[in-house]
C-alpha cells in the first residue's frame, strides 16, 4: 500500500443553514492507511462534515474528493458503493432485524440473483445467500459478536450494538470508514478494547479511518493525525503532540480570549 | 351454525380483499410515511383494464389477467416516479405528499370518466356463480377462490419480505430510510418496487372483488379504498400482518352485520370499529408507539 497516497480530500468545504455558517472553508486531506481524528467542542460542525462527506448534505461551497474523484453531488447510496461507510453518533441499527441481517443488508449489491431464482429457491439463490451469510458471520466474528448473530439488534447490549454498527459499516467493503463518536458511553476497559478493534480494522482489512471522538486519551493514543474544528472553522491540523500544545486548541476547549 | 360458518366464509372472502388493498396502503406508509389516497383508484384502473381486455379487445382470460396485473403494477411505478419521487427525495412535508395523492386520485377518476363516461359498465364475471360442497356446508365458489388466492399471496408476500434482498431492503427502509441509504441501498428504487407490489395486490383484489360485484364505474375505488385504509389503520399502519388482520376483521364484521339483517348499517359498523380502535389503541393492533425522530 502506498502510504502517502491521498484518499480523501476536503477542499474549501462550507455549508450554511439559513444564515448560520455551520462549516466554513475547511481544508484537509487523509492519506490512505491513516487513522485520522476529527475533534472539537460540541456544535463545532463535526457531524455536519461527516454528513457532507457521505452525501446527506450538499455543501454550499467546495467539494470532497475520494480516490481522486469528486463525490459531492452524488447520492448517498452511490457514495457508499464507491467505498465510504459510516457509523452514527446515536446508534441507528435496523432494530427489528437480526444482527446478521443488519450486516447482510449492507451487502445487498453483492448478491446476484433475480426474483424468479429466489421464488423457486434455485441453487443460485441459495449459494448467493450462503456467500454473504458466511461473509457476514466472518465480520461478526472479527468484531467478537458472532455468538449474537441471531439476536434482534434492539436486544443486544449497548457495547455490542456499537460493534454491530461497525460490522455493518464494514460489510460494504469500504476503503474509508467514518466513526462518529464510537466510544461514547463506554467505560475505560471497553474504550481500550475499541482502540484495539480500530487498529485491527486498519491492519487486517486495509481500511482508512476517520473518527470523531470526545475522549481525548482515546484520540491522542490512537490517531496519527488530528484536525480540530471550532465554530465550523479548522483551527489546527497536526500530530497529537502538536495538537496538545496548540494554544488555539487549548483556548477552544478551555475558553480563552 | 351452518349459516354462521357460511357468513364467516363470506366475511373472510370480503376481508381478504380488504387485506390485499390494505397491504398497499400499509407498505407504502411504512417506507415513505405517505397515505396514498390514489390507491383505491388503482383498483378502479385494474377493473377497467380487465374490462377493456376482456370485453372490448376480446382477449382470453389467461391473457387478460396477467396483462391487467402487469399494467397495474407499471402504473403504480409511473405514479410513484412522476408524482411522488421528487417530493420524497426533497424531503417535503408529509401534508404536501398527501395533497399530491389526492390530486392523483382526482386525476385518475376524471381521466377514466372522460374515456369510459360516468355510467357504470357491466362486467362479465368469469367464475361461475355456483356453490361448492365443503364439509357439509355450501359456500360460493367465488368466496372460496378469493380466500385461497388472497392467502397464497399474503404468504408469498411475507416470505418475500423476510427472505429476499429487496424484501430486506424494504424492511430496512421502513425502519430508517436515511440509514439504509448510507448502507448503500437505493431507497428510491425500493419505494418504486413497493408501489409496484402494492398496485399488483390491489389489481388482484379488484379482479376478485368485481367477480362478486360486477359493476364498474370511475368512482368505484373510493369506498373500497377507504375501507381498506380503515383496515390498515385498525391493524396498525405500516405493519404487514396488521394490514392482513385488519382487513379480515373488517370483512367478517361487515358480513355478520349483513347476516343479522342490518345491512344498511354495515358501513357504520366498519367506521365504528375504527373509532373504537382509535380511542383504545390509536397505533392499531400491531402498531408500535411512534417515537418522533429528533
Amino acid at each position: 500500500m502506498n502510504e502517502s497516497k491521498k484518499l480523501l480530500e476536503i477542499n474549501e468545504l462550507s455549508i450554511s443553514f439559513g444564515g448560520l455558517n455551520a462549516v466554513t472553508d475547511v481544508n484537509f486531506y487523509i492519506n490512505s492507511g491513516e487513522i485520522f481524528g476529527l475533534i472539537g467542542p460540541n456544535g463545532a460542525g463535526k457531524t455536519t462534515l461527516f454528513n457532507m462527506i457521505t452525501g446527506v448534505y450538499l455543501p454550499t461551497k467546495g467539494n470532497v474528493t475520494f480516490d481522486g474523484k469528486v463525490v459531492s453531488g452524488k447520492k448517498t447510496y452511490q457514495i457508499n458503493n464507491i467505498g465510504i461507510a459510516r457509523t452514527f453518533q446515536n446508534i441507528r441499527l435496523f432494530r427489528e432485524m437480526s444482527a446478521i441481517d443488519n450486516v447482510m443488508l449492507a451487502m445487498n449489491k453483492e448478491t446476484n440473483y433475480n426474483l424468479l431464482q429466489c421464488i423457486f429457491g434455485t441453487s443460485k439463490y441459495v449459494s448467493e445467500e450462503k456467500k454473504i451469510f458466511d461473509k457476514a458471520m466472518k465480520l461478526l466474528d472479527f468484531m467478537g459478536i458472532a455468538e449474537f448473530y441471531n439476536y434482534k439488534a434492539m436486544n443486544l447490549p449497548y457495547g455490542q450494538q456499537r460493534k454491530l454498527e461497525i460490522a455493518r459499516a464494514l460489510a460494504s467493503d469500504p476503503k474509508l470508514l467514518l466513526l462518529d463518536e464510537p466510544a461514547a458511553g463506554m467505560n475505560p476497559t471497553e474504550t481500550a478494547e475499541l482502540a484495539d478493534i480500530v487498529r485491527k480494522i486498519r491492519e487486517k482489512l486495509n481500511v482508512t479511518i476517520l473518527l470523531i471522538e470526545h475522549d481525548m486519551s482515546f484520540v491522542m493514543s490512537l490517531c496519527e493525525r488530528i484536525v480540530v474544528l471550532d465554530y465550523g472553522k479548522l483551527i489546527a491540523n497536526g500530530t497529537p503532540q502538536e495538537i496538545k500544545n496548540n494554544p488555539k486548541v487549548i483556548a477552544a476547549y478551555l475558553g480563552g480570549e | 351454525m351452518d349459516i354462521f360458518i357460511l357468513q364467516l366464509i363470506n366475511g373472510l372472502s370480503l376481508g381478504s380483499i380488504y387485506a390485499l388493498v390494505a397491504l398497499g396502503y400499509s407498505m407504502v406508509y411504512g417506507i415513505v410515511k405517505l397515505i396514498n389516497f390514489a390507491h383505491g383508484d388503482i383498483i378502479m384502473v385494474s377493473c377497467f383494464t380487465m374490462y377493456t381486455a376482456m370485453e372490448i379487445a376480446g382477449l382470453p382470460l389467461l391473457v387478460s389477467i396477467p396483462l391487467t396485473l402487469i399494467l397495474t403494477a407499471v402504473l403504480g411505478i409511473i405514479i410513484e416516479k412522476l408524482a411522488y419521487d421528487r417530493l420524497i427525495s426533497k424531503g417535503v412535508e408529509r401534508i404536501s405528499l398527501l395533497i399530491t395523492a389526492i390530486g392523483v386520485s382526482i386525476f385518475l377518476q376524471s381521466t377514466f370518466q372522460l374515456i369510459f363516461k360516468a355510467d357504470s359498465l357491466r362486467y362479465q364475471a368469469f367464475l361461475p356463480s355456483k356453490t361448492i360442497s365443503l364439509f357439509g356446508i355450501e359456500p360460493s365458489l367465488k368466496s372460496v377462490v378469493t380466500i385461497i388466492v388472497s392467502l397464497v399471496l399474503m404468504l408469498a408476500l411475507t416470505l418475500f419480505v423476510k427472505l429476499t434482498k429487496v424484501g430486506k431492503a424494504m424492511r430496512a427502509a421502513s425502519e430508517d430510510a436515511s440509514a439504509a441509504k448510507l448502507m448503500g441501498i437505493n431507497t428510491s428504487n425500493v419505494v418504486a418496487f413497493t408501489f409496484a407490489i402494492g398496485s399488483l395486490l390491489a389489481a388482484v383484489a379488484g379482479i376478485l372483488y368485481f367477480e362478486s360485484y360486477p359493476r364498474i364505474e370511475p368512482y368505484m375505488g373510493g369506498m373500497l379504498g377507504l375501507k381498506a385504509f380503515v383496515a390498515a389503520v385498525i391493524g396498525g399502519i405500516g405493519s404487514i400482518p396488521g394490514a392482513m388482520a385488519g382487513g379480515l376483521i373488517l370483512g367478517v364484521a361487515e358480513a355478520m352485520t349483513v347476516s343479522i339483517g342490518l345491512s344498511s348499517y354495515s358501513d357504520a359498523v366498519v367506521f365504528g370499529i375504527l373509532i373504537i380502535m382509535l380511542v383504545l389503541k390509536p397505533s392499531g393492533l400491531f402498531g408500535k408507539n411512534i417515537r418522533e425522530k429528533v
